[in-house]
């Protein structure tokens, strides 16, 4: 294989070294990763602290929301039964489904990746640690405060999918849907920083060798997933956004009678709903791949297969959005189309089904609790799928749709796709985190219980379905024959809670996180995960040449936790990792990487209030704590990007690597570069969204100004081009390149202010009034948007004054300026689409 | 056939069509339970193998062979068949209304169906509320529409649901093969007491049909009773009509024929003097949250002279 | 990129079909004219660029005995994209 980067992969051969190693190396590893002492145990940010905590929150939601469905399923257990009033159930419901989607499944994916991907690449960290943590922290305030609500009667009633107009202002005044919509808007912001921290990790923080075609399945699976969230959450923040804005000011984008559509709403939240369904499914299924081959003790069957598949399961998700559309009164051939896409969706999903049972058959399966719930998971997974392909087929939805039938088979699919994986994994990974494994006997009882309480729960509710029960009712009336089948199901669903029960006492009783020894490799599997490790990860960075490294490389272990690979010290003398090469993993630099602090805790604490406060309508209060969150963020960034002492350093075996890096090379140039797709992908559904409600009530629309068009897009150029020089500059080793390079920046960001401040004042001039209509609204709201960055533009050029300020803005240092410069350069490309799209379409 | 008999649920109203708008689609049904029962079966017993079969299957089972069979190319050929077969009946169920098909207006409101019987050239003729009368063994054209936020017609035995949403119009038809008596619901969720938002179809035998239009064109023909006083004090004209007296409040259902409507409450209770008398004593215990006061003011002298008001008006 | 595009290639011609489709779709309502040949064509030719992208990426490929992965991905990813875009031409030609 060729060279990615120039990196001479002959000298892997170097490895593993020989003779001892110096002394006091280990000592000077373990005082950088120390763990939290006392009440730093807030501050932490070390994966292995994080990782666990954030699975431990979703957990908690989990049980809480299986707590909701308990109480839903003993109102139903009879008809016209009084435990639970319609308004608490119709909370309860919401609540159910949004907390399961949002606080649990999603989260509790994410949070697996957190804690086993460092692990799993041979990296001693994710590459931005205290993202990670504030993505957990804001998670874990917000989920919280959202739960909370349900205590005050304020818990969201609108149902999980929040349709329009029953959720605007007129048919919900109080404030239970503004919990949701800016609860959920806060908490996907939580969910990208988590994927953009997945994506550089697993693309950027490989051991040295783990070429592309060596990726354990799971990361490929966390990858795609990440990927998967980048472009779909976009969605749901514009629908939440518009909604809130609908609902606090009036401007219409949903409200029928000032040219809103309704159905807009439905296309963004399952341009979002449906792939989310995949999202959460993905990682499930990668951790099936992994444990079902180490359970059977093989090598899982067509891996390229089961890559592919979940690529195309990654793509072919968001062409599936309007199935949950088809009794809208779309036009045929949409229908149509999105019924084939539906369809084809299912295929992926079968090959891995497949390859799952080729590799039980391969191998020879140990029916141990992770392999019970990897068997389990894959027959409910499969019935659930088939039901999928029923809903899929056009008429029969038509009946089936909004029925007990899509309860059952929701359940079907995200329990079989995610639970039991899920479950399977914590059985199989506890041994890597904590001192004792959970118990066998316990287990066996719990998947038993489990599965048992899962079909006779859900079964009956097919039957149910077809019997015409609609999904969402409060209560049902007697001699309808309904009776029976919702008995069963409400029995069931107690036994499931007595399973999840027994799990809790298992915990307790069993899981000892944040030891110094932990159980180990129980269960003898292939992965770098299981390789001895400490709070730094492994003792050295391994070179992989295996897709299953422990299993195919002898002696991995022991050489590895002798310190004979790379980056066995910590050269710099804080914490550090390796990142290397996307397609081929050949190192790049090191890496230099945050202590823990309280920065971005506070930051997460404020931006949790600031979405809180919004949500009780205190205003000054939340400008007031929005401005603290800014601060404290703008205080995390201060930390970065420090003047380098050694510029190259000794990274193993006598191999040298630089321990700085700007621009395409860099981790943080990455992270903005996935930051600006999301912002790319609200503002092209922003720009759906208008076309949309154009072609909705295209006689409203009124003509838009004919002003400065051409001087706006001058502006901008001039914005994107001043932005380039600066980096430029910099690059270039003069004595006064900082200072140049800094007012080049500083016009930049002025030449933006200046273009979108032109931009505004063109529409002002012809009468814009985001109330009065649907053309205004959509109008302000993408001006909005832009405006957003530009003042974050004008924020970056204060830290970029402060910055030469402190001397910090040094030649041929210019990571933080490459970063800056993109943030420019793609504010001024939106400013163009923002300001060339409604002055063109529909047409003069 | 009573009206609440036709609520039961056995057999499932998915799975027992009475018109050709849900036949075809119960034979769908059929054909994707067997798919489906075939499918599951293959996977469990290839599981099976997989797990306890002899070493000599596990080997012939175990290789990329498998996925591509079971995993690729089963699934394409099956998956095709189905979508040829879903996509001609859904070209054939949503084909367009031919011109004279009977037209009624359904809007779905917050938690209470409207419904306009509309005259050839298209003008409302009159208006009733909560049951759905059609001649049988013709298609008949359903426009949908929504007052309030989105609900949806569900009428299972004849058709597929199709939503009301409000700023739009649908269109559904349907047709009863046999005269009859057809739960509906309505299957989105719409807030509140959703749960209880039902309606009936009512299929008559074609000259019944006509007799019943006839009867509902024509305004109410109330005597004076102490009845109608009630309903005059109590207030209700402000919210409902009743045709050819004084009432003529458009927020709630038409009265005018209340009398011989089969349910009461949109298709949760039988409808007779002592159902009339207790709703509108307490609407708010019997479907909470429904847009109707309860009138805890009126004596049981009061109910009981404007229940009798009420069933008399037919 | 020029590497990641490769291997999804096949995908990404699925992605490009399915827009392709939804915009025709979109299109076809709002014109809302009773004869849908115009409409109908366009998707079809549509189906038939897409399809002749998975023939030359499978071309290029080929089912050699160890490609690498990129190769493989790029492959397998057309030959799924390939029955994918023959279904939805399907639910077009339905329309």
């Amino acid at each position: 294989m060729t060279s990615e980067t120039g990196f001479d992969t002959g000298l892997y051969d170097r490895f593993p070294t020989r003779g001892p190693r110096p002394a006091g190396e280990l000592e000077k590893l373990e005082d950088a990763w120390c763990g939290p002492k006392g009440w730093q145990w807030i501050s932490a940010i070390n994966n292995n602290f994080i990782g666990v905590y954030y699975l431990g929150a979703a957990m908690l939601f989990f049980v809480l929301a299986g707590a909701l469905a308990l109480l839903m399923r003993t109102q139903l257990a009879l008809p016209m039964n009084g435990v639970l009033p319609q308004e608490t159930y119709n909370q309860l419901f919401t609540m159910h489904g949004t907390m399961m989607m949002f606080l649990f499944a999603v989260p509790a994916v994410e949070a697996l990746g957190v804690l086993l991907l460092p692990q799993m690449l041979g990296a001693r960290d994710l590459p931005f640690p205290r993202l990670s943590a504030y993505a957990f922290w804001a998670y874990l305030i917000g989920g919280l405060a959202f739960f909370g609500s349900l205590f005050f009667g304020l818990a969201p009633d609108g149902g999980w999918f929040m349709y329009p107009p029953l959720t605007g202002a007129t048919y919900s005044p109080g404030i239970n849907a503004d919990f949701w919509l800016l609860g959920i808007g806060f908490i996907e912001i939580s969910a990208i920083a988590g994927a953009i921290e997945i994506i550089v990790g697993v693309l950027r923080t490989r051991a040295p060798g783990m070429t592309i075609d060596k990726l354990p399945i799971f990361a490929w699976a966390m990858l795609i997933f990440a990927g998967m969230i980048v472009i779909a959450s976009p969605s749901v923040i514009l629908a939440t956004l518009l909604l809130e804005l609908e609902r606090a000011f009036g401007w219409p984008f949903f409200d029928p009678l000032k040219g809103g559509d309704p159905l807009l709403w439905q296309h963004l939240f399952w341009f979002f709903g449906h792939p989310e369904v995949y999202i959460i499914f993905l990682p499930a299924a990668g951790a099936m791949s992994t444990i079902i081959p180490a359970i059977a003790r093989t090598e899982l069957v067509g891996y390229r297969l089961v890559v592919l598949a979940m690529l195309a399961t990654g793509f072919i998700s968001f062409g599936v959005w309007a199935h949950h559309m088809f009794t809208v009164g779309m036009p045929r051939m949409s229908v149509n189309v999105f019924s084939a896409a539906s369809m084809a969706v299912s295929v992926p999903a079968g090959v891995q089904v497949f390859a799952w049972i080729a590799t039980l058959a391969a191998g020879r399966m140990r029916f141990n609790t992770p392999g019970l719930f990897a068997v389990g998971g894959l027959v409910i997974f499969v019935v659930g799928g088939l039901s999928g392909v029923m809903v899929a087929m056009v008429p029969f939805d038509w009946q089936a749709h909004d029925t007990y039938f899509i309860v059952a088979h929701l359940h079907y699919v995200l329990i079989g796709g995610m639970v039991f994986p899920l479950f399977a994994a914590i059985y199989y990974w506890t041994p890597l985190v904590s001192a004792r494994p959970l118990s066998e006997r316990m287990g066996r009882w719990i998947f038993w219980l489990m599965f048992a309480g899962m079909h006779l729960t859900f079964l009956p509710m097919h039957l149910t379905g077809l019997m015409g029960m609609p999904r969402r009712v409060y209560t049902y009336l007697p001699d309808r024959g309904w009776e029976l089948p919702n008995l069963l199901s409400t029995a069931g669903a107690y036994l499931f809670g007595i399973a999840v029960l027994l799990w809790g006492i298992d915990m307790a009783r069993n899981f000892r996180p944040f030891r110094r020894k932990n159980a180990g490799n129980i269960y003898d599997g292939p992965g770098l995960e299981w390789l001895p490790n400490d709070l730094y990860s492994v003792r050295s960075i391994p070179v992989v040449t295996s897709l299953y490294p422990l299993w195919d490389q002898k002696g991995l272990s022991r050489d590895v936790a002798t310190g004979r690979y790379f980056l066995p010290d910590n050269p710099t003398g804080g914490r550090e990792t390796l990142v290397t090469s996307p397609m081929n993993a050949e190192p790049q630099f090191l890496l230099r990487m945050p202590k823990p602090s309280g920065w971005h805790v506070w930051a997460a604490v404020f931006t949790a209030a600031f979405f809180l406060l919004l949500t009780v309508q205190a205003y000054a209060a939340a400008a007031l704590f929005g401005m603290l969150a800014v601060y404290t963020m703008f205080h995390w960034c201060w930390l970065l990007d420090r003047p380098m002492t050694q510029p190259r350093v000794d990274i193993g075996a006598g191999i040298l690597a630089p321990s700085y890096a700007a621009g395409p090379a860099s981790h943080g140039w990455w992270a903005m570069a996935i930051t600006l797709v999301v912002a790319g992908m609200v503002v092209l559904l922003a720009g759906f969204s208008y076309v949309f409600l154009w072609s909705s009530r295209p006689e409203l629309w009124k003509p838009p100004p004919d002003d400065a068009l051409i001087a706006i897009l001058g502006l901008y150029a001039v914005a994107a081009l001043l932005a380039w020089l600066a980096v430029r500059l910099l690059t270039h080793d003069g004595p006064r390149s900082p200072v140049v390079s800094t007012l080049s920046m500083v016009l930049s960001v002025a030449a933006l202010n200046a273009a979108g401040g032109l931009d505004v004042a063109g529409w002002l001039g012809a009468g814009l009034d985001p109330q009065a209509s649907s053309q205004y609204a959509a109008v302000t709201a993408l001006l909005a948007w832009q405006g957003l960055f530009l003042a974050t533009a004008a924020l970056m050029g204060l830290y970029i004054g402060l910055r030469l300020a402190f001397r910090y803005v040094l030649a041929r240092q210019p990571a933080t300026f490459e970063v800056v410069a993109l943030f420019l350069a793609f504010s001024a490309g939106q400013g163009a689409f923002v300001a060339v799209l409604p002055r063109l379409f529909p047409g003069i | 056939m009573s009206a609440l008999d036709a609520l039961r649920g056995w057999p499932p109203p998915v799975l027992d069509p009475a018109g050709p708008f849900a036949g075809p689609v119960t034979t769908v049904a059929w054909v994707l339970f067997a798919m489906g029962a075939v499918v599951l079966a293959i996977v469990l017993v290839a599981t099976a193998a997989a797990l306890f079969g002899p070493r000599r299957w596990r080997a012939r089972l175990g290789g990329e062979r498998l996925v591509w069979l079971g995993g690729f190319a089963f699934p394409v050929v099956v998956l095709t068949g189905l979508l040829i077969y879903g996509l001609t009946l859904t070209r054939d169920l949503s084909a367009p209304p031919a011109p004279g098909e009977v037209r009624v207006r359904v809007t779905g409101e917050m938690w209470w169906w409207r419904v306009g019987y509309l005259d050839a050239r298209g003008g409302e003729a009159f208006q009733d509320a909560n049951q759905i009368h059609i001649p049988p063994r013709a298609p008949v054209v359903l426009e949908l529409e929504a007052a309030d936020v989105i609900h949806s017609l569900w009428i299972p035995r004849l058709a597929g649901k199709l939503d009301m949403i409000p700023g739009r119009r649908n269109i559904l038809r349907l047709q009863a093969d046999r005269p009859g008596v057809y739960a509906a619901q309505c299957a989105e969720f719409c807030g509140g007491p959703h749960a209880l938002m039902g309606l009936v179809v009512v299929a008559h035998e074609p000259r019944a049909y006509a007799a019943w239009q006839a009867r509902q064109g024509r305004p109410a023909t109330p005597l004076p009773s102490r009845g109608a006083e009630v309903f005059a004090a109590a207030g209700c004209g402000a919210c409902h009509t009743v045709r050819g007296t004084a009432a003529n409040g458009l927020a709630g259902p038409d009265l005018t024929h209340i009398g011989s409507r089969r349910t009461l409450g949109a298709g949760i209770l039988p409808n007779h003097q002592g159902t009339l008398a207790a709703w509108v004593a307490d609407s708010q215990a019997l479907k909470p949250g429904n847009r109707m006061p309860a009138y805890p003011v009126l004596s049981g002298r009061d109910l009981r002279a404007l229940a009798a008001y009420l069933e008399a008006l037919k | 990129m020029r590497g990641w595009s490769w291997m999804l290639s096949g995908l990404l011609i699925w992605a490009a079909h399915f827009s392709a489709l939804y915009a025709i779709a979109s299109l076809d309502a709002q014109t809302s004219a009773d004869d849908h040949t115009l409409w109908t064509s366009a998707a079809l030719v549509a189906t038939l660029l897409c399809l002749a992208g998975c023939g030359l990426v499978l071309a290029r490929t080929g089912f050699g005995a160890a490609p690498a992965l990129p190769d493989r991905l790029a492959a397998l990813g057309s030959l799924g994209a390939a029955v994918a875009i023959c279904w939805q031409a399907l639910g077009a030609l339905f329309g």
